[in-house]
């Protein structure tokens, strides 16, 4: 259909033709098609960038530490469901079985940190904390806890805030200190047993802190999580090795929990650092596209915030889109999905590993139901 | 056979000659029509790991995928690298389109938020360069002010607003077809056009 031009709409037409003629802008396609078809179909939901290996690299860290955040969502295995294939984890290089911990009855004073999540089984498990806890008079080696993410539930309803991660069915007795022996929600053999009695699996001299060969996850000073178990030692890392990342889980209900459909990421320093070169250019107030805000961490997280609600069509449902739903490109947005937000620190620590830590609650923007 | 505006034609064989030709009514052989009526074979090709089908893909569609992107986010690196993403989107996890027609318009719209991404990711665009406009003078390339002065022009405009202008102007689009990639009506598409024209044509012409 010929759709009549001004004078001026022509002139912009040309102009426009002559701005995206650049050189080397066309590209062989058959270098196109010879990356992308090296890596095998179906390989992955996210793809790498093209022509820079340390931005894939930087991606890969992102997505696992989105991973690690993600990973711990609590499907079920609550131990009655008879599940033919657990849920494990893998902490420390150990596996565990993951379970819910309904009836566990814990203070966060009881919980020190002994690792994060390396792996994990199951990818309905999203929205948690990466960190694995010890539980204070527990062999870490029986069992661990972790928290669950918010908001989700099952039949059975809410899922309790912890999760347990035991090495077979019969680590539960370690637990049963934990355990209310007359809450029809705890495990049979803490039913009988007395309150507060070590199991036997549980170490004879129980410690507040991690032991040395356990890799601890450092808790970064600056912020510490309003949940946050014991700082680690100081000289794991140093404050000009922290980054802080802000990461949108982006899910959807599934009809047996929430499931992940993918992230977005951003790095709160680097963006102050920007506003801040900005400044001192003499601009002032807003910078470039992404309206962030010049100021204190608190206002760019205001400022994100500003922004997911100012994009809550067209980049949300392209993420969602990720279910096939070509639909949703066009701006839709599917009814039961749901954001969180999590503030992360990446923390590089001495022997140049790097970690991530969730420093406060989800800021966001609401929760999977 | 005339070609429509709003189609893109190639000329030549298409193994070796990528340019699209934008000039309605143009009297050149076609190879390949990038209408829509192929996609539906195509993609299901794709998705059985045709390579040959996906390549007549990439033929057909990444140099509009490129300039688009370019168009909307100035960056020819950003813009190559987020179609890039696009295609490994589309050769992993090749879309269950209801109506594969809408291919295009997927390819398009994946591409676009591939480098809306990657710009955040990249923080780019955050601090805009500063360059030195070119004194005006014989060895000055022909319209490289004129480029820059759109370019400036361009930079005044949201990511969105660009996009309108180059599935308009670049790729040479109707209202309609806009209106049916962006989910806007034929005359909502003509009002935000005639918005961004007149803001266009006051900075252009101040500049």
């Amino acid at each position: 259909m010929h759709e009549p031009m001004s004078r001026f709409e022509q002139r912009l037409e040309s102009a426009l033709l002559v701005y995206v003629e650049r050189p080397g802008l066309d590209r062989d396609p058959a270098d196109v098609v010879a990356d992308v078809t090296a890596r095998p179909q179906g390989d992955g939901r996210r793809r790498p960038s093209w022509s820079n290996p340390a931005r894939l690299a930087a991606a890969a860290v992102v997505i696992l530490a989105v991973g690690l955040t993600a990973i711990i969502g609590p499907r079920l295995l609550d131990r009655s469901s008879g599940a033919s294939s657990p849920s494990m984890a893998v902490v420390n290089g150990v596996e565990y079985i993951v379970g819910l911990g309904r009836g566990l009855r814990i203070d966060d004073s009881d919980l020190s940190p002994y690792g994060l999540i390396e792996s994990f089984n199951d990818p309905r498990f999203v929205g948690g904390e990466p960190t694995a806890f010890r539980l204070h008079g527990v062999d870490p080696l029986a069992a661990l806890i972790v928290r669950s993410a918010p908001g989700l539930s099952d039949d059975s309803g809410p899922f309790p805030e912890y999760l347990v991660l035991t090495r077979s069915t019969d680590s539960y007795a370690a637990l049963c200190a934990y355990y209310e022996s007359k809450d029809t929600a705890s495990p049979t053999e803490c039913r009988t047993a007395t309150p507060g009695t070590p199991s036997p699996t549980t170490s004879a001299a129980p410690s507040p802190r991690p032991s040395s060969s356990a890799s601890p996850v450092p808790s970064p000073s600056p912020s510490p999580s309003p949940t946050a178990s014991p700082s680690p030692s100081p000289t794991a890392y140093d404050g000009d090795r922290v980054e802080d990342h802000l990461t949108v889980l982006l899910m959807e209900r599934t009809g047996q929990g929430c499931a992940s459909f993918g992230h977005v990421d951003w790095d709160l320093r680097a963006i102050r650092r920007q506003a801040e070169a900005v400044a001192l250019n003499g601009e002032v107030g807003v910078v470039g596209e992404e309206n962030f805000v010049l100021g204190t961490l608190a206002e760019a997280i205001e400022g994100f915030n500003g922004e997911l609600a100012a994009t809550e069509g067209p980049d949300v449902a392209w993420y969602l889109s990720d279910t096939d739903d070509v639909e949703l490109i066009g701006g839709g947005r599917k009814p039961d999905a749901d954001l969180i937000a999590l503030k992360l620190q990446r923390i590089t620590v001495d022997d140049g590993r790097e970690v991530w830590w969730r420093t406060l609650d989800y800021v966001g923007v609401g929760f999977c139901r | 056979m005339i070609p429509r505006r709003g189609k893109v034609f190639y000329q030549g064989d298409v193994k070796h000659s990528l340019r699209p030709v934008h000039q309605v009514g143009m009297d050149v052989p076609v190879e390949v029509e990038r209408s829509e009526a192929g996609s539906s074979t195509m993609l299901a090709r794709v998705r059985r790991g045709d390579h040959a089908a996906f390549t007549e893909l990439v033929v057909a569609h990444d140099a509009d995928m490129v300039r688009l992107c370019l168009v909307v986010y100035r960056d020819p690196d950003l813009a190559r690298d987020a179609v890039q993403s696009a295609w490994h989107r589309l050769w992993s996890q090749p879309p269950n389109l209801r109506d594969e027609t809408k291919l295009r318009s997927w390819l398009l719209s994946v591409a676009a938020n591939e480098a809306r991404q990657q710009l955040r990711r990249k923080r780019v665009g955050v601090v805009r360069e500063l360059r030195a406009r070119p004194a005006p003078g014989p060895s000055d390339p022909a319209g490289e002010v004129d480029r820059l002065d759109l370019d400036d022009a361009l930079a005044r405009l949201d990511p969105s607003e660009r996009e309108l202008l180059g599935l308009r102007y670049v790729l040479g689009m109707s209202s309609g077809e806009i209106g049916a990639h962006l989910g806007l009506s034929p005359e909502g598409v003509r009002s935000r056009l005639q918005r961004l024209l007149t803001r266009m044509r006051k900075d252009l012409d101040h500049a």
